[in-house]
């Protein structure tokens, strides 16, 4: 091509964009952080806060009225500080903005933390990378970065899926800040599609999938209770539960297996919902907020050669009353995988409650049951990974 | 791109007096496309990858090979993935006909709907398969029979002639492009205003007095020269009327000049001399002759679309003479800047900078000093800006001699209150976003309001006005302050801010 359009990249300017920080910035980011009772969660906190204000500051100087909304932010919610190293819910208008705030740039490395771009509880339009020399008492704007222009690299760099964080070339970053107050200003937010959840999570039911811990049901497969669900009082439902009647025998010691096959029947006959007889289960009493109810995990896998070879497991999850306590109308389950809400069900009338969900095998889900007063439990992923059977 | 463009479908409506088609939307196409399309919402945005897998997977079930038996390949399957790869086309085809028709915009003389009974011309539901020629397009009725189609659908030319496997693929909306701008009736369209598809020689022989003019001395020369054997032979034609030179001179029904013979070159090499041009050769003549024509074709061709060629949109192979595609750009960056021109919008942005930039330097100091007086600590400095920034800008003076004159503690807050390189910062945001605000209101009326909130457009303009500003203001700028020991600000940036301190020199001083 011939084209001798001039290409902007080419002369930018070389300023950079620096705020500085005040006095009362520092005062009011020492009370933020104190309320995160984690001690390096504190120090994050604490310098989070102190962007977040030179920064907000900066975009008021630069562009009268944006409509600043701290509301949601991250820094004002101590919780997030455990998650999550970045600012998140940064909103000016429509636009989410993700902040994150480095001391040294050493490196042309930017990390991005994985959540803060798939999640739709953390995602942004726009992530801006700060320098931040506390001692100094100022920070710098190194460059912004749109949502679209990230997952494209990511695409096309094919960055490995399961770290917690992206590593960015720091070139992949606009260095001109004046870009995003353009884009503040004039763009269409529908134009840079980020994750959105339907279903609104709270903090306690993303943090599980920020834990290094799972319940591993591939080891229920083989009659084994792995550790972590022995301590959670796990208990293991006989092989011969949802096997065929002839295989059967009678358990001497409780009725749990009769029943759960007898859900299994009616879920099969109402629902369509089959549950495979090489199926197991296990299960554990549950007590919310003074409300005592059965909780059972079935778990098995799909495996379908044709027209894919597609290995994926299920997850039904059964919620059933206790010691002849019924179970309160209104009280919710629902299961999430890392991105959003997979399933949930509201109890209205009947006798148990249950969701059931599938996914490949290295996929994780979370369960939260929930009252209708607002008390509520989440409990630990569970996976299903063979590999790591013992 | 959502998958939505692959369920609206663009069907030319000579009803519709303003936009000339409709968008008509294709139930059974979305249906289609979620189903077999890993249940895709139509809103579900699109990557380039994903995009041209989808493209690859509809054709292969469009146009099937012969060898492969796939039970999806039975002809209701296959007429369903052609109406969503028609949907797709209909408006790379419409963007196309945009593009064509906005090289004549300036003078309004060709407007996209013209174009559009021709190439939109697929009446955006008749199910249609290909032939096992995967030329011929056949029906298929309500019976699920096969029947012979009436007409032919532009789309499913563009379709059916597309190459998926050639080294140098173009993507289907390039590829769309393509086909439409060398569709007959287009290129007939085009020629009809000018567009040259004319030979050189129909070119040389219908020069204008107002372009002799410009031509240097020796080709005009040239040119009247050519011009006089060319009138002789009209002159001995009337006379004579089975003259075989004029006859394979002129080939009148077409009013098309032919290539000059050689004996017509000898003619006129025997009256250059008289003109004082001496050229020894035919072979010499023509190519000279040749080379003044390419020139009148590229200013012909300027003077209409109102800026100069960049590039073709062909390259023709010498050897066989046939036309091969060019990779072209993509089509929503043409669509975008082009409907304002590129040289209209350099002029636009000239004749405004001086004004533009003015207004930038006074709101940034405005604002710099209302936000220092906002500021516990630093409102008291509030009233040093415009003399410091007199003494840093029109005096030379540095941030150290500034403190003392100014009666600061030391040059750091001078750098802190001042702060020059944020002042410069803010004066090149509200430059670009001025100019973004008078492009807008000048495109009003030119349906691209509404693309101002689009990314690709914003991204686009922004590109081309800080590329402008940055060249002639800001590069200096920067330039004088980061070496700024030497105290010599002279750029364009410092001057107009000067001038705009020693007007204000009076105000704010205390």
């Amino acid at each position: 091509m011939t084209n001798i359009s001039i290409d902007s990249m080419d002369i930018t300017l070389q300023t950079r964009e620096l705020f500085w920080i005040e006095t009362e910035d520092f005062e009011q980011a020492k009370t933020i952080s104190e309320k995160v009772n984690n001690k390096a969660h504190q120090e994050q906190s604490h310098r989070n806060s102190l962007a977040l204000f030179g920064f907000e500051r900066w975009l008021k100087e630069r562009v009268d009225k944006l409509p600043i909304n701290k509301e949601n932010c991250s820094v004002y919610q101590p919780d997030y500080a455990n998650l999550i190293d970045t600012i998140c819910n940064f909103k000016v208008g429509e636009f989410t903005l993700c902040i994150i705030v480095t001391e040294n740039l050493l490196e042309p490395v930017v990390n991005i933390p994985i959540a803060a771009v798939e999640l739709p509880e953390m995602a942004a339009h726009f992530y801006i990378l700060i320098e931040l020399k506390e001692t100094e008492e100022h920070g710098i704007i190194i460059g912004i970065l749109r949502h679209d222009e990230l997952v494209n690299y990511r695409e096309s760099a094919n960055l490995p899926q399961g770290n917690r964080n992206y590593n960015l070339p720091l070139s992949l970053f606009d260095q001109q800040p004046n870009h995003l107050l353009h884009y503040l200003r004039w763009l269409d937010s529908q134009e840079i599609t980020i994750p959105v959840a339907d279903t609104k999570r709270s903090v306690q039911e993303i943090l599980p999938f920020f834990a290094e811990t799972a319940i591993n049901t591939a080891e229920w497969l083989r009659g084994e209770m792995d550790q972590l669900a022995s301590c959670l009082s796990w208990q293991l439902l006989p092989d011969y539960t949802f096997s065929k009647p002839s295989m059967r025998r009678i358990s001497p010691v409780s009725d749990e297996p009769d029943r759960y096959r007898a859900i299994a029947k009616e879920l099969r006959r109402q629902k369509g919902l089959i549950v495979p007889s090489h199926a197991r289960g296990s299960y554990q009493t549950v007590n919310l907020n003074g409300i005592l109810f059965k909780l059972c995990a079935v778990t098995w896998f799909i495996y379908q050669k044709a027209p894919e070879d597609t290995r994926e497991w299920a997850l039904l999850l059964l919620i059933e009353d206790c010691l002849g306590n019924t179970l309160p109308p209104g009280m919710k389950l629902r299961i999430s995988e890392f991105t959003g809400v997979v399933s949930e069900a509201i109890l209205v009338n009947e006798r148990y409650l249950h969701v059931a969900v599938a996914g490949s095998w290295n996929q994780k889900f979370v369960a939260t049951i929930s009252l209708s007063n607002g008390a509520s439990l989440t409990l630990l992923p569970f996976a299903f990974e063979p590999d790591k059977c013992l | 791109m959502d998958a939505s463009r692959y369920s609206t479908i663009r069907v030319f409506d000579p009803g519709n007096n303003e936009e000339g088609y409709k968008v008509c939307h294709q139930k059974k196409a979305q249906e289609f496309f979620q189903q077999t399309l890993l249940g895709l919402y139509p809103k579900q945005r699109l990557s380039a990858q994903w995009e041209r897998d989808i493209q690859d997977l509809l054709l292969s079930w469009f146009r099937p090979e012969p060898s492969t038996v796939d039970p999806r390949c039975d002809t209701k399957y296959r007429a369903l993935a052609g109406l969503c790869l028609r949907c797709y086309v209909s408006l790379s085809i419409l963007k196309a006909c945009k593009t064509l028709a906005s090289q004549f915009c300036l003078d309004y003389r060709l407007s996209y709907r013209e174009l559009l009974s021709y190439v939109l011309n697929d009446d955006g539901k008749t199910p249609i398969i290909l032939d096992s020629d995967g030329k011929t397009q056949l029906v298929l009725n309500q019976q699920g029979e096969i029947k012979p189609g009436l007409g032919q659908f532009f789309t499913i030319d563009v379709l059916a002639s597309y190459r998926l496997n050639s080294s140098a693929r173009l993507s289907l909306d390039n590829w769309a492009y393509l086909k439409t701008k060398q569709h007959p009736d287009t290129k007939r369209c085009l020629a009809e205003q000018g567009l040259p598809l004319s030979s050189n020689w129909s070119l040389l022989g219908r020069v204008k007095l107002r372009h002799l003019e410009q031509l240097y001395p020796r080709d005009r020369k040239l040119v009247e020269t050519f011009h006089t054997v060319y009138f002789q032979d009209r002159q001995q034609q009337r006379r004579n009327r089975v003259n075989h030179r004029v006859n394979h001179r002129v080939n009148h029904r077409a009013n098309q000049c032919l290539e000059p013979r050689d004996d017509q070159l000898q003619d006129m090499l025997h009256l250059l001399p008289e003109r004082g041009v001496i050229i020894n050769s035919t072979k010499q003549l023509h190519k000279e002759l040749t080379r003044i024509a390419k020139g009148l074709q590229e200013e012909e061709i300027w003077s209409r679309r109102g800026s100069p060629i960049w590039e073709s949109l062909e390259a023709r192979v010498p050897e066989t003479g046939e036309y091969v595609p060019k990779e072209l750009p993509d089509l929503n960056s043409i669509n975008t800047i082009d409907h304002l021109g590129q040289s209209e919008l350099q002029d636009f942005l000239e004749q405004g900078l001086i004004e533009v930039l003015d207004n930038a330097i006074a709101q940034a100091l405005v604002e710099h000093i209302t936000s220092l007086e906002q500021r516990r600590r630093y409102a008291c400095f509030a009233s040093k800006v415009i003399p410091g920034f007199r003494l840093l800008y029109c005096e030379g003076k540095s941030l150290k001699e500034i403190a003392t004159l100014l009666n600061m503690t030391n040059h750091s807050q001078v750098s802190r209150v001042l702060a020059p390189g944020k002042l410069l910062n803010h004066v090149q945001y509200l430059s670009v976003e001025n100019f973004f605000q008078l492009i807008s209101t000048k495109t009003k009326g030119l349906d691209l309001e509404k693309n101002a909130t689009k990314l690709d457009y914003l991204s686009n303009v922004i590109q081309e006005v800080e590329a402008f500003l940055n060249t002639q203001v800001f590069q200096a700028a920067v330039a004088e302050l980061s070496t700024y020991k030497k105290r010599s600000m002279t750029s364009l940036y410092a001057q107009r801010l000067c001038r705009y301190l020693d007007e204000h020199k009076d105000e704010n001083q205390g």
